[in-house]
């Protein structure tokens, strides 16, 4: 695996690397210092702290608790449908439940709990003092935890959503469904969605900017690879549902048609839109376990992992097939049969890469010696269930199978498999193994194993059976059943089951009550003898140096790293600006870049959070005017919290150990600013694309009804000034020498979006569309809402922008935030041009 | 940017054919019955050129020097299997009616 | 009339699964589909089981040779792409045999799905609808009929899983489900599309009968209710409770579009989509209160009928035969 030394990326001498581990005595107060700086929170402080030591641990617990609170609720199902002819539940009550279970599991606890993993780990996994935006990651949780919490409470005000976790309309439509239960299911998952995509815009980055030096692609830990992965595939899987939410929600509150067919909607629309996320979602959560598990294998095993370079593109593979076989869930819907075709090719081709790690790992425990402790015995069990899982995955995606098995407790028993062996087992093997990582006491093996035994027990115990159940003809999601009909050994033989499965998972509750002792001074340390950066010692500040990574297992490899690193004998040894900083380093060969200054703990996320959070409960409970206000005061905090940015250092450059000299301001490129609004607008471009796709689909249902746009002066006025608008942002950049003509061009910039926006806006309300009466009206105007979206943010920034100049704070020596609003107002320039050329150039061009 | 392209570019040119195939897919359905055979051209068409333009992304991060093995053999490895996978990604639209 | 059918419940057993007992055509594809894809998931996870066992317990040699990128590159890829690749095929040409568009002239029946029962119109040959009936659909055996599925409202599924795979009902769209039974009888079906509130109890039943007995069904379903002089008692209640509102009884005044079509109630196996078997003792309970059986069902429960009027009210329905 490591040939020739590839060539440098940024220039930087990789030679330099030879200076450490340097020697020497550090200078007294080096370490006093950066505890200082580190320092733990005390009082309040406990709820503002950014720290991912803190912010990872809070983020794992909410996700477990959310496990647990599901867990729960199928349990409640369990009991109703232990008997045919139950009253333990009523119809309405389970129909929430079932829905709540589904939604929960997915939105609260399986996607969060893998992002909760990675912001936990990943820092100490790449060598980082922590992730790139430490306030952003607090601010995800923050708004996951309020908003999952109240989202949850609805169920004991008989509001819960109750139309399946899918939501399908015109079930969920204001006709069929009048309460606000699917309300809360819009906006609480609108919202979650929000949290979910700024936590991977965080892993993104940290995964690309803050790895230790030397840390190259190859060196690069499984785990982390898979987050990556992870974070990408949620970029753009979550906008799809974004959408569709926000379009569901529409035409509830305002009777857009876009899903009534009635009106020239049409159901199927949801069912892209919602399951283009949907699928890739399964893998979304199923990747980082995978990458845990590939972490754990070798660990247990004590060997590296087998075909780690197969794994890798596995992960790969995965992120790029996965989005090809939304419409498997689509197989009894009279898709046409070449599309149908498509997908069940895809859906089967979607196994191979599971096929290559499950090997993989089996071909580690081979070339290794497994011990049978928590982690490797939940390891081993969630392969075997992984893999039954995943057959009859292969199953369902034979189309002529699959109309025998969907929407019955088949698929019920499939999903649970692939999610509980895919996603829970590894999980439970991840705490196992990480616990001691973050606590002052491991986890209890007699207890785990316990843990272990009733969990794979119980899962088979409630999930077999119900592969027959399926095939004997029990359709999902039903909250009764008749007597006489066969059902009812089956179903009784999955209640005990699942009630097994619960006695385990309430006695690694009380291991963790026993023994989980985190924020401590102390910790349980490498107990499992893992050859990852995440065993060095370290302290709230994570590591005492930032080492250079010479192997993909370091600690395994790298002789007396651990004690140079505790000495100070790498990069980074203390504070030299005298704040919270980390190495940025390059995306490919982590060669190191500069210096960042990281943010200290504030309260203004924390409010951000609430407000955002009371923005869509109140949303929901249709306060508006309460909303709106509890909006601004959310941006308001967010605007505060940008205000600290963006500030130049006094000191220019700094020695990062070993006489080793990097900048302390960055702009362009190699900053972590500019990859985060980059892949922020990758979200705006996919939520675009996603409007453009849902255009031309409504389109095609209906095309002798759409209407000829407004006329051609409007549409040449709007894309003229959009054009120039995207000029002058790019020229604002170059222009900082004169921060007045910068801050200028930036406001002209936004001036003519909004511009733009405006005529192209009343063009179409003098051309008589109407949103409610068509749907070519409804989706060409939420098209045109998400720019008035974009435009009304572009206005802030300008408004920012302008504020700025006025306190001195616009100009060549800090050219970060001009240089993002840049990029987004470019971004919104291109979005106003797409957006006109779809809506008045598709069906009829300028004719 | 390169290293990424070189990672990425076959599975992307896999996932452009998917969509193209989609899209002539959902296209056919609607047209008339005469328009079916020229789309399936077009469609054998992009077809080839994406295997080939697959199979030419793994030939050259394989022979690329300017990386390591790890990336080279991903990229390779990748590549090629997405030109496979683009074969096998349109059997169905052959053979479906 | 139904000596060749067994009683209305033994039609909704669910032992033998009905998945794996096909009654036809359609259906028996997919049963050896079924059996096929367990075999090769059992072979598959034996070998899975065999593998994870050698990797733990084998002597170090066995172990050593499966310790390597060797395995992942046979078992992990190798060997699922030639399984897939049979499978692919297997179930495209399969999926491209039984999509096959219904024959000109074949028999054609719109099933729409309602909330939460089954409206079933009867086509004639100029594709009009001759006569509606609810809950079930009636079939001459030994040919295969297309059953045109539409919604008014949400989206439904009709799953027979004797007969075919299920297939969606959705508003907007008109999706065609080809059944044929080879023997006369009785085979169950539920809706398999979550539809909201008493989704779980969705029912509804598929008669085969053999073709001359389908056509005097048919002939019998076509004609107007009898007149009903034994029941005018009854038909007063009728009238009187306004059900003719939602309910049609052809030859009378009742017209109603909402619910079922009453105009044969008594020939039905079942009442409110499968729910409990026909009898005037349960006629009379369901009307008197069908939310208690039923929650959440449009047709709202009669308190207001007192006793003899409930008897008299079923005695006229269970007459119309």
């Amino acid at each position: 695996m490591n040939g020739p030394p590839p060539a440098s990326e940024t220039g930087f001498d990789t030679a330099l690397y030879e200076r450490f581990p340097t020697r020497g005595r550090r200078p007294k107060g080096e370490l006093e210092r950066l505890e200082a700086i580190w320092c733990a929170p005390k009082g309040w402080q406990w709820i503002t702290v950014i720290n991912n030591n803190y912010v990872g641990v809070y983020y794992v617990g909410a996700a477990m608790l959310f496990f647990v609170l599901a867990g729960v609720l199928a349990l409640l199902m369990r009991t109703q449908l232990a008997l045919p002819m139950q009253g333990v539940l009523a119809q309405e009550t389970y129909n929430q439940i079932f829905t709540m279970h589904g939604t929960v599991m997915m939105f609260l606890f399986a996607v969060p709990a893998v992002e909760a993993l990675g912001v936990l780990l990943l820092p100490q996994m790449l060598g980082a003092r922590d992730l790139p935006f430490p306030r952003l990651s607090a601010y995800a949780f923050w708004a996951y935890l309020i908003g999952g919490l109240a989202f949850f409470c609805s169920l004991f005000f008989g509001l819960a959503p109750n139309g399946g976790w899918f939501m399908y309309p015109p079930l969920t439509s204001m006709t069929y469904s009048p309460g606000i239960n699917a309300d809360f299911w819009l906006l609480g998952i609108g919202f979650i969605e929000i949290s979910a995509i700024a936590g991977a815009i965080e892993i993104i980055v940290g995964v690309l900017k803050t790895r230790a030096p030397g840390m190259t692609l190859d060196k690069l830990p499984v785990f982390a690879w898979a987050m990556l992965v992870f974070a990408g595939m949620i970029i753009i899987a979550f906008p799809s549902v974004i959408l569709a939410t926000t379009l569901l929600e529409l035409e509830r509150a305002l009777g857009w048609p876009f899903f009534d067919a009635a009106r020239g909607g049409d159901p199927m629309l949801w069912q892209h839109l919602f399951w283009f996320f949907g699928h890739p979602e399964v893998y979304i959560i199923f990747l980082p376990a995978a990458g845990a598990m590939s972490t754990i294998v070798p660990a247990v095993a004590r060997t590296p992992l087998v075909g780690h370079w197969m794994v890798v593109l596995a992960f790969l593979a995965t992120g790029f097939i996965s989005f090809g076989v939304w419409a498997h869930h689509m197989f009894t819907t009279g898709l046409p049969g070449v599309s149908i075709g498509m997908f069940s090719a895809a859906s089967m081709a979607v196994s191979l890469p599971a096929g290559v790690q499950v090997f993989s790992w089996i071909a580690t425990v081979a070339s290794g010696r497994m011990k049978f402790n928590a982690p490797g015995l939940f390891v081993l069990g969630s392969l075997l269930i992984f893999v039954m899982g995943g057959l009859t995955g292969v199953m369902a995606a034979m189309v002529p199978f699959d109309w025998q098995a969907h929407d019955t407790y088949f698929i019920v028993a499939h999903l649970h498999y692939v999610l509980i062996g895919g996603m829970v087992f590894p999980l439970f093997a991840a705490i196992y193994y990480w616990t001691p990582m973050v606590s002052a006491r491991p986890l209890s093996e007699r207890l785990g194993r316990w843990t272990f035994w009733l969990m794979f027990a119980g899962m088979h115990l409630a999930f077999l059976p119900m592969h027959l159940t399926g095939l004997m003809g029990m359709p999902r999601r039903v909250y009764t059943y008749a007597a006489g009909r066969d059902w009812e050994w089956p179903n009784l033989i999955s209640t005990l089951g699942a009630f097994v499965f619960a006695a385990g998972v309430l006695i690694w509750v009380i291991d963790m009550i026993r023994n989980f002792r985190p924020f401590g001074t102390s910790e349980a340390g490498n107990v499992y003898g893992g050859g990852g950066l995440e065993w060095l010692p370290a302290g709230l500040y994570s590591t005492r140096s930032i080492p250079v990574v010479r192997s993909l297992y370091p600690l395994w490899d790298q002789k007396n790293l651990a004690r140079d690193v505790a000495a100070g004998r790498y990069f980074l040894p203390g504070a030299p600006t005298g704040g919270r900083e980390t190495l940025v380093t390059s995306p490919v060969n982590a060669e190191p870049q500069h210096l960042l200054r990281m943010p200290v703990p504030s309260g203004w996320h924390v409010w951000a959070a609430v407000f955002t959070a009371g923005f869509f409960l109140l949303l929901t409970v249709q306060a508006y005017a309460a909303s709106v206000l509890s909006g601004v005061l959310g941006i308001a905090c967010v605007l505060r919290w940008c205000w600290f940015l963006d500030h130049p250092l006094p000191q220019k450059q700094v020695d990062v150990g070993a006489g080793i000299e990097l900048k302390t301001y960055a702009s362009g490129p190699s900053s972590t600013g500019w990859w985060a609004m980059v892949v922020t607008l990758v979200v705006g471009g996919m939520v675009l694309a996603m409007s453009v796709f849902s255009y031309v689909f409504l389109w095609s249902r209906n095309p002798e009804a759409w209407r000829p746009p407004p006329e051609v002066s409007s549409l040449v006025i709007a894309a003229v000034s959009a054009s120039v608008a995207a000029v002058l942002a790019w020229l604002a950049r170059r222009a900082l020498n004169r921060p007045w003509l910068a801050t200028a061009m930036v406001l002209a910039a936004a001036g003519l979006l909004v511009l733009a926006f405006g005529v192209d806006l009343s063009a179409w309300r003098g051309g008589g569309l109407e949103p409610h009466a068509s749907a070519q009206g409804a989706i060409v105007y939420a098209i045109l809402s998400w720019q008035g979206f974009f435009v009304a943010v572009a206005a802030i920034m300008g408004l920012y922008v302008l504020l700025r100049r006025l306190y001195g704070y616009v100009g060549p020596d800090r050219p970060a935030t001009i240089e993002l609003v840049g990029l987004f107002l470019g971004y919104t320039a291109a979005q106003a041009l797409v957006g006109l050329c779809v809506t008045r150039l598709f069906p009829g061009g300028l004719s | 940017m390169k290293t990424w392209l070189s990672l990425l570019g076959g599975l992307a040119v896999w996932a452009g054919h998917f969509l193209a195939a989609y899209v002539i897919a959902s296209i056919a359905e609607i047209a008339d019955p005469q328009h079916r055979q020229p789309l399936m051209m077009v469609f054998v068409a992009l077809t080839i050129a994406c295997v080939l333009a697959a199979s030419a992304l793994a030939l050259r991060s394989w022979r690329t020097t300017r990386q390591g093995v790890f990336v080279r053999r991903l990229s390779a490895f990748g590549s090629a299997v997405a030109a496979v996978a683009i074969v096998w990604q349109s059997l169905p639209v052959y053979w479906a009616r | 009339m139904q000596t060749d059918a067994p009683p209305a419940h033994e039609s909704l057993k669910g032992w033998p699964p009905p998945a794996l007992d096909p009654a036809g055509p359609f259906a028996a594809p997919l049963n050896s589909l079924t059996w096929g894809l367990l075999a090769m998931t059992a072979a598959v996870l034996l070998v899975v089981v065999v593998a994870v066992a050698l990797a733990l317990f084998a002597p170090r040699a066995w172990r050593r040779k499966l310790g390597g990128e060797r395995l992942v590159w046979i078992a992990g890829l190798a060997f699922p792409v030639v399984v897939l690749s049979a499978l692919l095929v297997w179930g495209l040409s399969l999926t491209n045999r039984l999509s096959e568009p219904p024959r000109p002239g074949e028999l054609r029946i719109r099933v729409t799905g309602e909330m939460w029962w089954w409206r079933v119109g009867y086509l004639d040959a100029s594709g009009r609808e001759a006569f509606q009936d609810a809950n079930e659909i009636h079939i001459p055996t030994g040919r295969p009929v297309a059953l045109e599925l539409e919604s008014t409202d949400v989206i439904h599924s009709l799953w027979i899983p004797r007969l075919n795979g299920k297939l969606d009902m959705i508003p907007g769209r008109r999706n065609i489900l080809r059944i044929q039974a080879d023997k006369a009888g009785e085979y169950g079906a539920q809706c398999a599309e979550f539809c909201g509130g008493p989704h779980a109890l969705m029912a509804l039943v598929v008669v085969a009968h053999a073709p001359a007995d389908y056509e005097a069904w048919k002939a019998r379903q076509a004609a107007p209710a009898a007149p009903a002089p034994a029941h005018t008692a009854g038909k007063a209640v009728f009238d009187r409770a306004g059900c003719g509102a939602c309910h049609a009884i052809r030859g009378t005044d009742a017209n109603g579009l909402a619910g079922p079509d009453l105009t044969h109630v008594g020939s039905r196996r079942t009442l409110g989509a499968g729910v409990l078997p026909n009898n005037q003792g349960t006629l009379a309970g369901w009307i008197g209160d069908s939310q208690a059986i039923k929650p959440g069902n449009r047709m709202p429960a009669y308190p207001v009928l007192k006793g003899q009027e409930l008897r008299d009210l079923s005695a006229y329905l269970e007459s119309l035969k």
